[in-house]
């Protein structure tokens, strides 16, 4: 009898690889987030509910929930009102300087969330460069304001959520059917009713997509809420704030709680998208209107080139700061002293320059884990059957949907523990916990970038390498590899980029041995050394450049 | 003939779905075999049981007598030319073309190979440009090449033409019948389009909802279908109704088609199978079978013309029976105006139609 006239549904190789796949992304994402949440409950044996009861009973973990969701869903109008009229100027209509600008405006997507929050800092912060010209210039007593609560945050999380409605938006716009705005035209609609009843229906899907992604990214924000309003807590900080202070239990009903928000807000947000129908455009894009009357001409680029200004302004700064030394800039309007010292320093002092050899080998770790087992899983999902494959996708992009305080709470709670036959380890307080979060908060990154490098693999070109006798190895190893490798390397980019500058995490898991730079910018900021917090940001910031030109470029982030 | 690829009660489904029920089919050593049907026939599945894509879920494959229905297709030794070419685009045509080669861990004389199999192709000195580089009959070219390059026991040939223009496709098919001959090697061909398979094809397989109809010569199938989608399928044709008149012999039958001022018309035929008197049946006609006439001559049946079909060297004429049927009939040098009164008659010396038993379900 020919092996053909085996059942069908049989545990061969591949599948029982895929399961072991789906094994290992449960136990390093679900896993966690399931001991949490039994932790919270009190633990098996002693079941309660009363860590939930003590959570509701106390109104500043309403407040501080109330204030999550509504600074999230302002982020996402004050964003959509920045990025959407730009990618219309942008892709739309054509003046000088428009590629290069176009270019610029999508800068703050690729710098750490942290290096963003203190450039502000110092620039529009109560002794920041803005503030002290306006103080000095009005001859005032006191700085004019302070970038304090809510509002500071609200204007972070804009400046470095724009991007998402902007990227989505141009994207969208570019492959808008110009000849439809055409037919609308010769239908005779005017130029207003064609934008809301052509053009903006059909951006709709993306601005959805851009808003799931700005909201669930502010939700999870942490850096901004931390450094602008050490009082005004949103979950993010509470969460912090209770492990600090001993309440562990609080901390992981806190996370729970933030766990479900997010996954609440994605399954709305989905629901609504999945009632969209996407159209699938054919056609040639709109031609981009030439702004023909030299005043307007001029008007536009100046307002592009100084719009680019306010976006590099923060760097800027940043970068002078970082050429400020300690303590000699006190009340002048333009710093005395500049030189290197904080960066002779930073690399003299083998203490100064171990939290950046910490986060480069933790987070290049993390990114080869994540780009391995992101690749894997990609792979399986898309060669195994619907339920498989679904929960292999689900998988990988759950931690994506998960504020990274909350993963950093699970991962503490699951590996504090040793109980190896439970897949515990104590490995908190060790070397690999911090490059496992990195790892986790990547897979969502990797495996998409992989699952899309796949998607667009024809699979006869594998037949064919298998036709012509190569082996399973042989067939990634030549072809599948190759191929998709520039959606692997953007991918790659961007994970390596996250784990560098996380501080989300890594301020939940981090010892005085692994700390990363964004801990040490932490420090470095309490105890005033502002030029050295700087220095460590002004390099946080060219590593990210550099990971994000060489690796990063045309790939979107998930 | 002795067997070289046998083919034994292939079955093969997709969740509730048979898309291939007991096909036994056997090739000689160096036969060409085309597999024609339209999509969804099954003949795309046959092919990738064929290359151990899928595994049937019953029956055998054999090679030479080996049995390889459970082997991998890496170990199959069996080239194949996908629809879409499937040239690995990161690699040069040398490269491609080296593949199977590398992959045995050929390392002596692998340039000879490839460039040999590169002039077979009639792609001397294209080894060093990229794939993207090179024209879509290249491309094809470079497919084949790379197939043939590990010396396969079997070519499977996945619609390789019917990506190229159908002024370049011409030219291809006979390029490709040429190289297949000139090694020899035993080839299936899987393709919808009828000429090809006719020309390429010694011999034909119909497959019809997962079944083989006939298989045969290409002149078999078209003087003598067995089934009704055969005929149908083969050549243009039409369809028409009728009642048998008159059984004379074995091989011609007389059926009554309708009256013509009160005298029964009728046409004979080839039965497809054994009729009775009275019998309803279906009779497969070809254009080339029938004639125009202006006047009432025996056996003809009053039209009126729908439309001219002009393809070049010939010219259909469409009809519409006074029942309502169309049917094509080959135009002769007269080619009346649509809305004319025409009537259809067979053609004397034309091919006989073959008529087939109307089951009463039949539609």
């Amino acid at each position: 009898m020919s092996p053909a006239r085996l059942g069908r549904p049989r545990l061969d190789r591949p599948r029982l690889f895929a399961y072991l796949v789906v094994l290992g992304l449960i136990w390093l994402v679900t896993y966690p987030l399931l001991l949490t949440l039994i932790e919270a409950l009190g633990g098996a044996g002693t079941w309660t509910l009363g860590h939930f009861g003590e959570f509701a009973g106390r109104i500043d973990e309403w407040r501080a929930l109330w204030r999550s969701l509504w600074i999230s869903v302002a982020s996402v109008v004050l964003a959509g009102l920045v990025g959407v009229p730009l990618a219309f100027v942008f892709e739309r209509t054509d003046f000088p300087g428009r590629r290069v600008l176009g270019a610029l405006v999508a800068l703050p997507v690729a710098l750490p969330p942290l290096v963003g929050v203190i450039a502000f800092l110092f620039l529009y912060g109560e002794s920041g460069f803005v503030s002290r010209a306006v103080q000095t210039v009005l001859g005032l007593d006191q700085p004019p304001w302070r970038l304090h609560g809510p509002g500071a945050i609200l204007l972070v999380h804009t400046y470095s959520m724009y991007v998402y409605f902007y990227l989505f938006a141009r994207a969208a716009l570019a492959r808008l059917d110009g000849s439809m705005l055409e037919a609308a035209a010769a239908l005779g609609a005017g130029r207003w009713r064609i934008l809301w009843r052509v053009t903006l229906p059909q951006l709709k899907p993306a601005l959805l997509g851009a808003a799931l992604l700005t909201f669930m990214t502010s939700l999870g924000s942490f850096s901004a809420p931390y450094i602008f309003a050490g009082g005004y807590r949103v979950m993010t900080t509470q969460i912090v704030a209770s492990r600090v202070n001993g309440q562990y239990a609080l901390a992981q009903v806190e996370a729970m709680v933030l766990a479900s928000l997010a996954l609440i807000a994605l399954w709305l947000i989905r629901r609504f998208q999945g009632a969209e129908a996407v159209a699938s455009a054919h056609g040639v894009a709109p031609v981009r209107r030439r702004i023909e009357r030299p005043a307007a001409r001029w008007g536009f680029a100046a307002l592009g080139w100084g719009l680019a200004a306010f976006m590099l302004l923060p760097h800027l700064t940043l970068l002078l700061i970082s050429l400020v030394p300690h303590g000699t800039w006190t009340v002048e309007l333009w710093p005395p002293v500049l030189d290197f010292g904080n960066y002779r320093e930073l690399f003299s002092e083998p203490e100064r320059l171990r939290p950046m050899l910490n986060s480069l080998w933790m987070a290049t770790a993390a990114t080869a884990g994540a780009v391995v087992l992101g690749l894997m899983a990609a792979r399986q999902s898309l060669r195994q059957g619907k339920r498989l494959g679904g929960a292999l996708e689900v998988l990988v992009a759950l931690p994506w949907a998960i504020p990274g305080t909350v993963f950093a709470v699970a991962l503490g709670t699951a590996f504090s523990v040793h109980a190896p036959w439970f897949g515990r380890f104590v490995w908190i307080g060790t070397p690999i916990i911090l490059p496992l979060a990195y790892l986790v908060r990547c897979l969502p990154i990797t495996g998409r970038a992989a699952l899309a490098g796949l998607r667009q693999l024809d699979p006869a070109l594998e037949e064919a390498a298998r036709s012509l006798g190569a082996s399973s190895f042989g067939t990634l190893w030549q072809v599948v590899l190759p191929l998709v490798r520039p959606a692997v390397v953007a991918g790659l980019g961007l994970a390596f980029i996250t784990g560098l500058g996380d501080f989300v995490t890594s301020i939940v898991l981090y010892t005085f041995e692994t700390r990363p730079i964004s801990i040490e910018i932490q420090s470095s900021l309490r105890v005033q050394e502002f030029g050295a917090a700087a220095a460590y940001g002004v390099l946080l910031m060219l590593m990210s450049a550099g990971a994000f030109l060489i690796w990063g470029r045309g790939e979107g982030r998930p | 003939m002795s067997s070289f690829l046998e083919i034994r009660h292939l079955d093969k489904s997709f969740g509730d779905v048979q898309v291939l029920t007991d096909l036994t089919l056997d090739l000689a050593e160096g036969e060409i075999l085309a597999l024609l049907g339209l999509s969804g026939s099954g003949k795309t599945t046959a092919l990738r049981l064929l290359a151990g894509f899928e595994t049937p879920d019953a029956g055998e494959i054999l090679v030479d007598g080996e049995d390889v229905t459970g082997l991998a297709p890496a170990r199959r030794g069996f080239g194949m030319v996908f629809q879409h070419y499937a040239l690995f685009p990161h690699m040069s045509v040398f490269d491609n073309v080296a593949f199977g080669l590398r992959a045995q861990g050929r390392k002596a004389g692998l340039g000879e190979r490839v460039d040999e199999m590169l002039e077979l192709a009639d792609l001397a000195g294209y080894g060093g440009r990229k794939v993207s580089e090179i024209s879509g009959g290249q491309q094809q070219r470079v497919a084949l090449a790379r197939a043939l390059a590990p010396e396969p026991r079997v070519l499977l040939l996945d619609e390789p033409l019917s990506n190229l223009d159908p002024a370049l496709r011409e030219r291809t098919r006979r390029e490709l019948v040429a190289a297949v001959r000139k090694i020899g090697i035993t080839t299936v061909l899987v393709t919808h389009e009828q000429e090809e398979a006719f020309h390429v094809g010694d011999r034909v397989a119909v497959l019809h909802g997962g079944r083989l109809e006939q298989v045969g010569t290409p002149a078999d199938l078209y003087q003598s279908p067995r089934t009704r989608f055969v005929a149908n399928f083969v050549g243009r044709s039409s369809t028409l109704r009728g009642f048998v008149d008159e059984v004379s012999g074995g091989d011609e039958v007389w059926v009554a088609l309708g009256q013509v001022q009160d005298i029964a018309v009728s046409w004979s035929g080839v039965p497809a199978e054994p009729l009775e008197e009275d019998q309803r049946v279906e009779i497969v006609v070809k254009p080339e079978s029938l004639r125009l006439a202006t006047s009432e001559t025996g056996g003809a049946l009053p039209a009126r013309v729908v439309e001219n079909r002009f393809t070049g060297p010939l010219t259909y004429c469409i009809v519409r029976l006074m029942g309502g049927e169309e049917i094509q009939v080959l135009a002769d040098d007269t080619r009346p105006a649509p809305h004319a009164d025409v009537f259809v008659a067979p053609r004397p010396g034309g091919p006989k139609p073959r008529i087939f038993r109307l089951e009463d379900d039949a539609e």
